[in-house]
């Protein structure tokens, strides 16, 4: 069972030889690949699902089971993040076949998905911190090229500023793994679960480089200034995966890791990060009101939303941890569907602009009804799920005795309603322009993940119970393992 | 080892100040580089002392180096594609982008 792990890491590695390889016949031979490499991966999931929700730890070494050595453990949280991962890349992956059409060389995109699918599986499956980051600087490679993959200048501009920014948070994780090897002697989570991490003087300064490394990956406001760029510019099943999927793993799946190791709920650093999520809430909230650009808009409300499950994280509860990780899942499920919609309508005709746009309901009626399923379900409208996260995680603040901060949780929702309200009206009601009296439906390998992912935002709001005890629990007894 | 410290600091501190003051595309990837290396020799140098094993913080600031220079080589590319679009290499002339 413990080879399924390498084999998360390898088979997209191979998928992305065989893509490269291949790179110069047809482009379906190039979409088999990409789509048969993504099932593998969710096939090779599900697999290890049964026996890591029943409790088992997988592990598997290369090298020893030194710190030199290739580590890799699967717990309940690593095992909610590689579902998140591979069933996100999945949809990606599907939409792509239609969507890339309009782009050249598609292999070459497949190759980098690959890659960026390779090397998130391997964050999430490092039993150390630096497998981890290797597995975030591959990814990360992968996904500077995907932004620029349009090769127009803003995409370019997107691109470079990303780097940049993105090279100076890998840059403070370095530094930060180093200084925290060089004082507790180790760099596997378990050991430094097993020794009270946090309790060891000076910890505080690599503490500091991680949270800004994380925070910068993660596009915590006043880190955020990369993400709007980024995640309109990339071709959208790419958008999607990024604020869907991307984010999550390479940074607040790090954050979650350290939480009790080293930012434990209570002290200042837990502090630090509710400021920063109230921020992270409030601004991207109020910014996405502001959006004429429909996949700007979206990934505004990506920060606001990271500002929500950052919330709980930091509020550091069972309940609470819970309430973060559902609403991480949740999100993720909505903002590829937002995504999947915004691409669609981009395709179909032309313009991503909210002005120019309008009545497309009666045009493209599936984009339309799975678009407002996500916009009931981000808004909070019982029983989809976005509403019971969102509620959980204020109720937890308020049990925590942080009411200050759930007020904060409930105006963010508010706007949150407002702005989806404006996106919704601008789109998909009101009148009908001249200029898209022919607008169409996309192709139904653009629709069918969309209708999958609006039978997820309603399934999973009516199965949450089940699904918070059986898949969530495990994940928040790893996070809660150093406690 | 305390001078060696000095000198790694210096480093990234002359590359954050091309990072965030310089205008010119390449100065800010010769920044990013000298950061890069600042970075990877804080490291080694921190790891070679007190309960640390040397090996492991040599390795973590190889792979730094390693990570680092594969990003540089992408911000030239990428940089090198900006210079055919735009004529220049100035990020004053490249604000499409609004914050």
């Amino acid at each position: 069972m413990s080879a399924v792990l390498p084999a998360l890491i390898v088979v997209p590695l191979l998928a992305a030889l065989a893509l490269a390889l291949s790179s110069r016949s047809s482009e379906r031979v190039a979409d088999i690949l990409c789509n048969v490499g993504t099932v593998v991966v969710v096939g090779l999931t599900f697999a290890i699902t049964g026996p890591v929700l029943g409790g088992i730890k997988l592990e598997w070494f290369a090298g020893g089971a030194s710190a030199l050595g290739i580590n890799l453990a699967v717990d309940g949280l690593s095992l909610l993040m590689l579902l998140v991962i591979s069933l996100g890349c999945l949809a990606a992956s599907v939409y792509s076949v239609s969507y890339m059409d309009s782009y050249t060389s598609k292999a070459k995109y497949y190759v980098l998905f690959m890659l960026m699918l390779a090397g998130m599986n391997m964050v999430v499956l490092g039993a150390d911190i630096v497998n981890m980051y290797v597995g975030i600087e591959i990814a990360a490679l992968a996904c500077y090229s995907l932004v620029a993959y349009g090769l127009d200048k803003e995409y370019l501009e997107a691109s470079f500023k990303y780097q940049v920014l993105g090279t100076v948070g890998t840059l403070c994780l370095v530094s930060g793994i180093g200084l925290m090897y060089a004082m507790l002697g180790t760099v596997s989570f378990e050991e430094m679960a097993g020794m009270g991490a946090a309790g060891v003087a000076g910890i505080a300064i690599p503490a500091v480089l991680l949270l800004s490394g994380f925070g910068l990956k993660a596009a915590f406001v006043p880190y955020h200034a990369w993400l709007p760029d980024a995640h309109s510019s990339a071709p959208s099943p790419v958008s999607a995966l990024l604020s869907g999927v991307f984010i999550k793993v390479i940074g607040l799946y790090g954050l979650m890791r350290l939480l009790f190791l080293v930012f434990v709920p209570g002290s200042t650093f837990s502090t630090v990060l509710l400021v920063l999520a109230s921020l992270s809430i409030l601004v991207g909230a109020l910014l996405a009101l502001v959006q004429t650009d429909m996949k700007r808009l979206l990934a505004y409300c990506t920060i606001s939303q990271m500002g929500y499950v950052l919330l709980g994280i930091a509020i550091g509860t069972p309940l609470a941890l819970a309430a973060a990780l559902f609403h991480m899942v949740n999100h993720a499920i909505f903002k590829e569907l937002f995504f999947f919609g915004a691409g669609s309508v981009e395709r179909q005709t032309g313009t991503r602009d909210i002005a120019s746009l309008g009545g497309l309901n009666s045009k493209m009626p599936v984009t339309g009804v799975t678009t407002a399923i996500g916009f009931f379900s981000v808004s909070g409208c019982p029983p989809f799920g976005g509403f019971w996260s969102k509620m959980l995680i204020i109720v937890a603040a308020v049990q925590a005795g942080q009411t200050g901060f759930a007020v904060v949780g409930a105006i963010g929702a508010v706007i949150t309603i407002a702005y989806f309200l404006r996106y919704e009206r601008g789109v998909f009601f009101g009148a009908l322009p001249e200029a898209l009296r022919n607008v169409k439906e996309s192709p139904v390998t653009m629709v069918a993940p969309m209708i999958v992912l609006a039978a997820a935002c309603i399934g999973l709001g009516l199965v949450f119970p089940w699904f918070i005890e059986s898949v969530l629990q495990p994940a928040v007894h790893a996070i809660m393992l150093g406690a | 080892m305390s001078q060696l410290c000095i000198l790694s600091v210096v480093l990234v501190a002359v590359g954050l100040y091309g990072v965030l003051l310089k205008r010119n595309l390449l100065k800010v990837v010769i920044g990013i580089e000298l950061m890069v290396l600042g970075v990877a020799g804080l490291v080694v140098v921190v790891g070679s002392g007190g309960g640390a094993v040397a090996e492991v913080s040599q390795t973590v600031g190889l792979i730094g180096v390693i990570g680092g220079a594969s990003v540089v080589c992408l911000m030239i590319v990428t940089a090198v594609r900006l210079y055919e679009k735009y004529g220049t290499l100035d990020i004053r002339e490249m604000r499409r982008l609004k914050g």
